[in-house]
């Protein structure tokens, strides 16, 4: 189990990671979702070792994370690389030394992965002359090649063509099923609900909500209603302004809208009604992932805001 | 095998076997010989164009002093005409190509008591030749014009012409035996300019090969799989390592190559000449030695204990050099600005060659002893320095226990640089945040 306890990192004067705590669970699938500049990637290096916490720790398997752990640790950067000019087979038996395997055992475990991925024919190549997808999948058996009991992937889906997508979707399940801690990093919310088994949402370097991702949506989600209707559009205007719910979309007598709080969709229609309007079309949906993932960041910033300004407003009176 | 033992043999390996590395290592040997043999030939075929191209000098010489001596003993490249007339129109003759050059001898050059000036008019000034071999044979005849003149007999003309030879003898510490040293300074010059250059080419040639798989890892981006894989010490430390085992690599192929040349030659020589001839040969070699500067004397005969030091210096300095070219490799992205961060760490090692010429008139000054004890400079420095003088024990070992401390602070404060520049990109970087990351690790 991969453990990660109240850590903070900061970067000279910015807080990157601000007290953030989740755990994975092995034979599991963790999506670490958030936007551009959330501490994702800070929180990743963390966890293999690149950079070090400024408080909090963080365990594997109860061991804390040292270059000990990095073994157990294969990880597949956002930022991907690979020695340009080294055949391939070279580049996965050297990674895989490094790991701790044998010569050998790195050999066998290249062409395994080689084989498992469709690039048995690439073994002699040059990363220079395989095409970007080519290489991504390179990048993903040097990942595996220790056979490591956290994997860590940083968006790993970015480039691939929907085949190769899910080829390594395939892959990724079955290492959950071999009992693989899997962390990967999105802001791909499509791919993160069709793989995750958890989800821990981060922003402005603080997990805004962590769980199962069933769980989550229920507690998060609300409904999406779209509707026809006719009569007075103002009393839609009327529910969002006392924040009951959001309007997605509203183009001439259709809508779209998020019911927000505990407002349902009988709430919904009996204002509707109240208001005289003659309802042609009503239906309702769970919130999707990505509805809920903008909705948490946006409160989070209108927050985060008005905490600024609260402070600064203190700080005025003080002075 | 460790992380570390596992980045050594790759980067070996993968250097050892590449194309580069073999065409350079069996080239470069036939390369500099190639290379030495053309400048020798082209020398030598200008130096005897020049030799054999005729010349016509005119000389206006109004007393008729030295004329006929000097057209006597004219080299048979010189062809000498006696001419009279006005300055300016024997000038012009000169200047319309009658004449290669006009010598003008003023009257009473032979004159006891008064320094005379001769002058040479010509458009040849260029020609070191024209200048040199006048100028030798012209203040000869001169002079012998002038002992001419004292009716001397011949014992006592003789006797002036011999030449006077001036040696230096080295005594030993009994001060019973000695022994030929003239030139001796200029070798030992000599060798310490070997240990620079050798120094200077492994730190140059090899650190910079440190610092380019450095860079070649930050630009490809494998820099942060390493990093999440192993210590970022142990990949600087493994490439470091692994180049200088490259380098000893290419040197020794290269000595067997010279070995194997030089039997090839020697064999070849003993089935080409009879012993007699050979015997010639070595004679005509000894007198050319003789013509040098350097002659026997001057071949430095170097003390184990330099040769300790120097063995103990090379790879200390690499080191501590090649460390800071790791660091800097890290650190910048592009070549442009790499190239610009290379002349941090060459400038100590240029300024320890240019502190060689020092040396060789002061090698006890404080400014030799300061160099001879800093880290940077004491590679070059301190091998030289105890060539020419006799340097205190405890200052020699003073000497590399600083440049072996020097070395190791060196590689811990680049095993910090390196692992945060590596995962630097897009960003300029100042002095200031070198020394932020050396701090703060």
């Amino acid at each position: 189990m991969l453990r990660v306890q109240e850590v903070s990192k900061s970067y000279k004067a910015t807080l990157a990671v601000d007290g953030v705590s989740f755990e994975a669970n092995p034979a599991r699938v963790l999506g670490l979702l958030g936007p551009n500049g959330a501490g994702k990637s800070s929180i990743l290096r963390m966890v293999t070792n690149i950079t070090w916490p400024d408080a909090g720790e963080i365990l594997l398997d109860d061991e804390r994370i040292t270059h000990k752990t990095q073994a157990r640790v294969g990880y597949m950067p956002e930022e991907r690389g690979l020695y340009r000019q080294m055949p391939v087979l070279d580049q996965l038996l050297y990674l895989g030394r490094l790991k701790g395997l044998s010569g050998q055992a790195a050999k066998q475990a290249g062409r395994y992965w080689l084989n498992r991925l469709g690039a048995e024919d690439w073994a002699y190549k040059r990363p220079r002359d395989l095409s970007r997808g080519m290489q991504q999948k390179v990048q993903f058996a040097l990942t595996l090649i220790h056979a490591p009991r956290l994997v860590i992937l940083d968006e790993p889906f970015s480039g691939l063509d929907p085949l190769n997508a899910e080829l390594m979707e395939e892959v990724i399940r079955e290492q959950r099923e071999q009992g693989d801690i899997i962390v990967f990093a999105s802001h791909l919310m499509e791919q993160v609900e069709g793989l995750c088994d958890e989800i821990c949402l981060i922003a402005g370097g603080r997990v805004l909500v962590a769980g199962e991702l069933e769980t989550v949506k229920e507690s998060h989600g609300g409904g999406v209603v779209r509707l026809a209707f006719e009569g007075n559009q103002q009393v839609l205007g009327e529910l969002e302004l006392h924040g009951r719910i959001g309007i997605e979309k509203l183009e001439g007598q259709e809508a779209e809208v998020r019911l927000l709080g505990d407002f349902d969709s009988d709430g919904l229609l009996d204002g509707l009604r109240a208001a005289g309007c003659s309802i042609k079309h009503f239906s309702f949906r769970r919130a999707s992932l990505r509805e809920i993932f903008i909705d948490l960041v946006r409160a989070s910033e209108a927050n985060q805001s008005e905490t600024d300004e609260s402070e600064h407003l203190q700080l005025g009176d003080a002075a | 095998m460790t992380a570390l033992g596992v980045v050594i043999e790759s980067e070996y390996l993968r250097r050892v076997k590449s194309k580069t590395f073999i065409l350079m290592t069996l080239l470069m040997p036939i390369a500099i010989v190639a290379l030495m043999a053309v400048v020798a030939l082209v020398v030598a075929a200008s130096v005897s164009s020049e030799r054999s191209m005729q010349r016509a000098i005119a000389v206006y010489d109004p007393g008729n002093e030295v004329f006929e001596q000097l057209e006597q003993e004219a080299p048979s490249s010189i062809e000498l005409a006696r001419v009279s007339g006005s300055l300016d129109r024997l000038k012009q003759r000169v200047t319309s190509e009658e004449f290669d050059g006009l010598l003008v001898l003023p009257e009473g050059l032979t004159d006891m008591n008064r320094g005379r000036e001769v002058y040479l008019y010509t458009t040849e000034v260029q020609s070191v030749l024209v200048e040199q071999v006048l100028r030798r044979f012209v203040l000869d005849v001169v002079r012998e014009r002038r002992l001419e003149r004292f009716e001397l007999p011949r014992e006592v003309y003789n006797a002036v012409r011999r030449g006077v030879t001036f040696r230096v003898m080295e005594l030993d510490d009994s001060g019973e035996g000695d022994r030929d040293a003239s030139g001796r300074a200029l070798g030992l010059v000599g060798y310490g300019m070997g240990i620079a250059f050798g120094i200077f080419m492994l730190v140059s040639i090899y650190g910079g090969m440190v610092m380019q798989a450095v860079m070649e890892e930050k630009s490809s981006r494998m820099a942060e799989i390493l990093i999440a894989s192993v210590r970022p010490f142990d990949i600087l430390m493994g490439k470091i390592l692994a180049l200088f085992a490259l380098a000893l690599t290419q040197i020794l192929i290269w000595l067997l190559m010279i070995l194997v040349l030089g039997l090839a030659a020697a064999v070849m020589v003993g089935l080409l000449f009879s012993p007699e001839q050979l015997g010639d040969l070595a004679g005509s070699l000894q007198s050319f030695q003789n013509i040098g500067a350097m002659d026997a004397g001057a071949m430095p005969d170097v003390r184990g204990d330099v040769v300790f030091v120097t063995i103990l210096m090379i790879p200390i300095g690499y080191f501590l050099y090649a460390s800071l070219f790791g660091a800097l490799g890290a650190v910048f992205e592009n070549n442009q600005e790499a190239q610009m961060a290379m002349m941090l760490p060459m400038f100590p090692l240029i300024l320890s060659v240019v502190m060689l010429q020092t040396i060789v008139l002061a090698p006890n000054s404080l400014f030799i002893k300061i160099g001879s004890l800093v880290p940077v400079t004491a590679p070059v420095i301190m091998p030289t320095r105890m060539l020419l003088s006799d340097v205190p024990i405890f200052e020699v070992v003073l000497s590399l226990v600083l440049a072996f401390l020097g070395a190791i602070a060196t590689g811990w404060v680049a095993g910090r640089v390196f692992r945060i520049g590596l995962l630097r990109y897009g960003k300029k970087t100042s002095l200031r945040d070198l020394v932020c990351m050396a701090v703060s690790g």
